[in-house]
């Protein structure tokens, strides 16, 4: 009988334990760090708002994330000109060629990009929104 | 009962007066170098078309900016928080009749940094949105005593776009 209780006790503490262990596991890997930055330039954005140059926005080629295993899965960004803008998603973490084309543009001197919809995708391939997904970024002069 | 009837009387002249000076058009002045936000480039300089005015709901007005080639602008708007909805700002070619920007395709940014390679008369629209307490008809007129009233600032900053290269 008292065999039977211990085994009950012993079963209780085994299920718990488990249950612990498992909601640990599943919050580890369906949320992203506290800490993941988006990187831009390869340096992370801590502010909806910032501000750098269009050389050092472009230095990279692409925008980052400051987790190993993580990537940019997609983005989308829209700048505003006189009479002129841009607006296009990119399912990608590079910056493609016509982006690059239209921030360094000669005739339409685009002042600032706007960044959002920013999803990172880590490495079991699950799908986030970081913390910041939207950033307006000022290009400002060298 | 005579003194009951002085103090409301007295409480009610000096609420009377507490919500005229809501509608005082002169708590609006100057309200754009007050209450907007001031680029953080040292090379933005204050530009004189630079407005501030009082606005109800519904709301347009516009004020004109003549651009000039090889400077660039910053135009940026604050408002009283009476307004619940974003303030929409418009850029306007006053030749061509001509939307160049519209701040409600842009998130309705309070704040627009462009650069003008020809000189160009611009209009700077400004639309509060909302249903307006305007009741009755052209100049009879009248704004109702609840409806929201409040300041609009348009703040417009310039620099000379630095040149690139010999």
């Amino acid at each position: 009988m008292l065999k039977i209780k211990y085994i009950q006790k012993a079963a209780f503490i085994f299920l718990i334990v488990s249950l612990t262990a498992l909601t640990l596991k599943a919050q580890q890997s369906d949320s992203l760090p506290k800490d993941t930055l988006v990187l831009l330039g390869g340096k992370p954005v801590k502010a909806r708002e910032i501000e750098m140059t269009k050389k050092a926005f472009l230095k990279t080629g692409k925008i980052d994330v400051n987790q190993k295993g993580c990537t940019v899965d997609q983005y989308s960004y829209s700048m505003f000109a006189l009479g002129s803008n841009i607006r296009a998603t990119v399912r990608d973490s590079l910056i493609p060629e016509k982006l690059k084309r239209a921030i360094l543009n000669k005739h339409i001197n685009y002042r600032y990009i706007n960044i959002d919809g920013i999803i990172i995708r880590n490495g079991d391939d699950n799908l986030f929104i970081p913390e910041i997904d939207t950033i307006k970024v000022k290009f400002v002069y060298q | 009962m005579r003194n009951l009837l002085i103090a409301i009387f007295l409480l009610s002249a000096i609420a009377l007066t507490g919500q005229t000076s809501d509608y005082s058009k002169s708590r609006c002045m100057e309200y754009h170098k007050n209450h907007c936000e001031k680029s953080t480039n040292k090379y933005y300089k204050y530009n004189s078309e630079s407005r501030s005015g009082l606005f109800h709901k519904g709301q347009k007005s516009k004020t004109l900016l003549e651009a000039f080639n090889g400077r660039d602008y910053r135009i940026s708007i604050c408002h009283d928080d009476v307004f619940d909805k974003p303030i929409i700002m418009r850029v306007i070619d006053k030749t061509r009749d001509q939307v160049l920007y519209d701040n409600s395709n842009d998130n309705y940014a309070q704040d627009f940094e462009f650069t003008v390679t020809t000189s160009i008369d611009l209009w700077i629209e400004i639309e509060v949105q909302g249903d307006s307490p305007l009741t009755g008809i052209d100049s009879k007129s009248i704004i109702r005593r609840d409806s929201n009233v409040g300041c609009v600032g348009l703040l417009i900053e310039y620099m000379v776009t630095p040149r690139k290269g010999f």
